[in-house]
Parts: C-alpha cells; sequence; structure tokens
C-alpha cells in the first residue's frame, strides 16, 4: 500500500527534524545561564529538615561523610557536597570524608580543595579528614560499628597514616558520630548500607543528598523517619544553598542555584513541546481514527 | 588576570573537545563521536581496574599476605600469621569465578557464586526487614481518628495507594470483582502516577548532566580559556 504524501503543517509538525529541537533545548539552557532568571527558590520541608539538623548538632560534633557517587553524579551532587562542607565548617563541626564507591572519595577532595579556601584556619587532621575509599560497603559499615575506625582506615585518601592526626584520636567506631551524611548516587549507599546498619541497627541519625533520579525511592524512608533529613537532587540543592545564604554563609550560593533556573525554562520548554505536540495530534484530521 | 597552570589549560582543553565530539552525535555519528565513545569506554575500564586492584586486590589480599609471609620468614609463629595467610583461600575461591567463560570446568565457578549468593541473602533479608518491611508497616498503620481533617484525609490516602498498590501484583486470583477487579484497577492508576513521578525527577537529572556540561563549556572553556573573562 502506497503511503499518502502529505505537506500539511500538522505532518510537518509531527515530523519535525529533532536536530530544531535540540537546538531549541540547547539555547533554552545557554540563555538563563548567560543572563539569570534569579527565581525565587521556596525551601521544601526535608531541605529545611536537612539544614536545622546539621543547624543543631553542638559546635564540634562530628560528621560521617560519605561520598558514594561518580562523576555522573557529580552535576547534582558535587554542589550539596561543597554546601554541606561550609555550613559545617561555619559551625565549627568536624568532618570524616570516606566513600563505599571508588571515585567519592577523589570528588570528596575537589570539594575540599573549592571550600576549605574559604576557611584558612582549619586544619587537615584537626577539623576535616579524607579517609579514602573502601571496598565492601555493607560490611565496611558493620565493621566500623563493631571496630575501631583506626583498624579499618589505616591511611587517608593520599596514603597517609592517619592514626597520629587528633580527629582520629576523638572518635572509636560508628557510635561516636553525631550525624551520618550520605551523598548517594545509586546503589550501594544510604539505602543498602547506612540505613540497615547505622539507623536501623545502631539508632544513628541519617541524613541523605540523592540525584532526582533516586529521589522517589528515598521519600518512604522520610515518611518513616528513617532518613531525617533529604536534600533531593539540584533542587534540593538549590534549596540548601539558599538557607545557606539566609543564614549567611558566605559563598553559599553556587551551582545549585544558578542550575535551578535553567531547569525551570527546561521543563517548561519540554512541557510546550508536549502540548504542542499533542494539540496537533488530536487535531490531525488525517489521524488514525480521527472523526471525520 | 592570573596566569592559569598549564595542566589546567591542557585539561580544559581536552575535556572540552571530548564533550563536543560526544554532542556532534546528536547531529549524524561520526567519527569524533566514535573516537570519544571509545575513549571513555577504554579508560573507565581501566581506571576501574586500577581502583579494584588497588583498593581490593593489594589491600585485601597482597599485601595481609605478603605481611604473614614476612613474619613467619622473621621468626613468628605461623598460628600467629595464619589470619594473614589465609586470605589466599578467598582470593582462590574468588579467581574460581573466571572459569565461568569456560565450557568444561564453568561448574568450578559455582562455588564462589553459592557463598556470594549465601552471604547476599543472609545480609539482604535482615537489612530488608529492618529497613524495607518493618518501618515501612509501621509508617504505614497511620491514625484515621482523632487527628485534624486534612491528615485523616492524608493518611487514607496512603492507605489505600499502599494497598490497592499492593493489590494489583495478586496474581494468585483473578482480578474481577469489586475487591480484586475495582482495587487492582486504582492500583494500576497509583502505579502510574508514581512512574511518571519517577519519570519527572528523572528528566530533571538527565537534564543536569547537560546543564553541568553547558555551564562547563561556556565559563571553564570558552570564558576562562577563550575569552579571559
Amino acid at each position: 500500500m502506497q503511503l499518502e504524501e502529505r505537506n500539511d503543517i500538522y505532518y510537518k509538525i509531527q515530523n519535525l527534524d529533532r536536530r530544531i529541537i535540540y537546538v531549541v533545548l540547547v539555547l533554552a539552557v545557554i540563555i538563563p545561564l548567560i543572563k539569570p532568571l534569579n527565581l525565587p527558590v521556596p525551601s521544601s520541608e526535608k531541605s529545611q529538615n536537612f539544614f536545622n539538623l546539621v543547624e543543631a548538632l553542638p559546635a564540634g560534633s562530628k560528621i560521617l561523610f560519605s561520598c558514594d557517587y561518580n562523576p555522573s553524579g557529580g552535576p547534582e551532587l558535587q554542589p550539596m557536597n561543597e554546601g554541606i562542607l561550609r555550613h559545617a565548617m561555619t559551625l565549627n563541626h568536624k568532618v570524616y570524608y570516606m566513600g563505599l564507591w571508588d571515585q567519592g572519595p577523589a570528588l570528596a577532595s575537589n570539594a575540599i580543595e573549592k571550600v576549605m579556601k574559604e576557611f584558612p584556619g582549619k586544619k587537615y587532621g584537626t577539623d576535616y579528614i579524607n579517609l579514602g575509599y573502601k571496598a565492601g560497603g555493607y560490611t565496611v559499615a558493620m565493621n566500623l560499628a563493631k571496630s575501631n575506625i583506626l583498624d579499618i582506615f589505616k591511611k587517608d585518601v593520599n596514603n597517609n597514616p592517619v592514626k597520629d592526626l587528633p580527629m582520629m584520636q576523638e572518635v572509636n567506631d560508628l557510635q561516636s558520630f553525631d550525624l551520618i551524611i550520605g551523598l548517594t548516587g545509586g546503589n550501594n549507599g544510604v539505602i543498602d548500607v547506612w540505613l540497615p546498619v547505622a539507623q536501623a541497627m545502631y539508632h544513628r541519625k541519617v541524613a541523605a543528598g540523592c540525584s532526582s533520579v533516586s529521589a522517589p525511592q528515598f521519600y518512604q524512608y522520610v515518611q518513616t523517619g528513617q532518613v531525617t533529613g533529604l536534600l533531593e537532587g539540584i533542587k534540593g540543592c538549590a534549596e540548601y544553598e539558599k538557607l545557606l545564604h539566609t543564614r549567611g554563609v558566605k559563598n553559599a550560593l553556587g551551582k545549585g542555584t544558578s542550575s535551578i533556573d535553567v531547569q525551570s525554562v527546561i521543563h517548561l520548554v519540554i512541557m510546550l513541546f508536549i502540548i504542542v505536540a499533542n494539540t496537533v495530534y488530536f487535531l490531525d484530521p488525517k489521524r488514525k481514527g480521527a472523526v471525520r | 588576570m592570573e596566569a592559569i597552570p598549564m595542566v589546567e589549560v591542557v585539561g580544559t582543553w581536552i575535556a572540552a573537545l571530548l564533550t563536543l565530539f560526544i554532542f556532534s552525535f546528536l547531529y549524524q555519528d561520526n567519527r569524533f563521536y566514535k573516537f570519544a565513545e571509545y575513549l571513555f569506554v577504554g579508560s573507565s575500564a581501566g581506571f576501574f581496574f586500577a581502583i579494584t586492584w588497588e583498593n581490593n586486590f593489594v589491600q585485601y589480599v597482597f599485601q595481609p599476605f605478603t605481611d604473614g609471609v614476612k613474619g613467619v620468614m622473621g621468626g613468628a609463629g605461623l598460628i600467629s600469621q595464619l589470619p594473614n595467610l589465609l586470605v589466599v583461600v578467598p582470593a582462590v575461591i574468588g579467581l574460581l569465578m573466571i572459569f565461568m567463560i569456560t565450557e568444561n570446568y564453568a561448574w568450578l565457578s559455582r562455588y564462589p557464586i553459592c557463598i556470594l549468593v549465601g552471604y547476599g541473602s543472609g545480609f539482604g533479608i535482615i537489612a530488608a526487614i529492618k529497613t524495607n518491611i518493618i518501618p515501612q508497616l509501621h509508617g504505614t498503620m497511620l491514625p484515621l481518628a482523632g487527628v485534624p481533617l486534612y491528615m485523616m484525609v492524608q493518611n487514607l490516602v496512603i492507605i489505600l495507594c499502599v494497598l490497592t498498590g499492593i493489590l494489583y501484583f495478586f496474581f494468585s486470583v483473578e482480578h474481577s470483582g469489586l475487591i480484586l477487579g475495582t482495587g487492582s484497577r486504582i492500583g494500576i492508576f497509583i502505579l502510574m502516577i508514581t512512574f511518571g513521578a519517577q519519570f519527572g525527577t528523572t528528566i530533571m537529572g538527565r537534564i543536569q548532566l547537560l546543564i553541568a556540561r553547558m555551564d562547563f563549556l561556556i565559563y571553564d572553556w570558552l570564558g576562562k580559556m577563550i575569552l579571559g573573562w
């Protein structure tokens, strides 16, 4: 059967060259990046809870910060990492970085390199430390709960011994930490390791930052109170940065805030495409099943 | 404008060119895209191998075993060094997995698989019960009386959504009648709403990858390297 040749507007729109759509999307990204719209960013309950949790800790509290993501999760989780580190350093908390993913500690090092320039009085080994990657996931967390931390982390991410560092003298095992924060890019993170071990077995407070893709999985744990605070994707990151800025933390507004404007524009563009495409489809008199 | 370190200049240019090579696929498949893709796959595999070798094999097998051998040869008792020397046992069992690719000896790979499955199940069952079953059951037992009206409605919606969603997956009986039939149809709608929300957040996540790359191209490459912002 020979297909009917069409030249009408309905056909043209429904068979639009996808490269035109790509160009429109790229322009929708570039324009708000160059000319920010400064749209308001109201904070959600989950981001506010995360902020309040870190804020409420007494000065000098020990935070175990597990970076369980790789560069593919970096666009959403790296700005979170930097924001949380800024917040912790402002409040004089002690941050113990580690990672259950192989590239997590390297990304943590990037965050440290960027943020700690703003805190010249803070010292590595006294106020913050990067203990590096440990393979094993759940096994690492269980060992951390049952053994001395120095038996598990003998060296830091740069292969330097940690035994004599002041921070390492102040902690013994998992129960020594006042808060466990996990930035999770997928499996083998908060849900699979820190919730079953730290929260369920040892009743430690667990807060999480996750990519947007994983966010719906976390809602159930927030509802039950298993996760005390949640930063969900770039939206949560932008909200957190806004809260930090309101609090007076310097350089708080980062990639999260600049990206959320673009997100809003892109989502509007996508919705417009969907509405136009569906409208054209249903208005097309020659579509299959159309009433003629 | 302060001088930019050469390593940063080279790194940024390489990253920018590879990004543009990947983006060129949007126009049509070409050699530049293929080159960037193969480079990414190869370097990722190499990096992962190096990290796994250093953090798994060297740290958990090679180092303890050599420490044990040195200890024995240095005069320490064999019994005292046994924990270090015995690491070779799980290492060998793990290496049996390689036989999976052979035809005649594939059965040897079943031993490490059984140990992994056993360990995984043993941990997985406890974790699932402690994290996903009991707390979630507790979270669904919500008050329908003695609370403000909006909370009562919210709790009722949660309970109904959970029940109808689970009902859809009950396949032992035909989905007909008021409870199973209508309930499972409502469950389908609930699942579709969930998948829609999941899809929406996935879009946000994927768009953020594009935003991050464009931010890098505009500010770190064009701005910093070329225009000198």
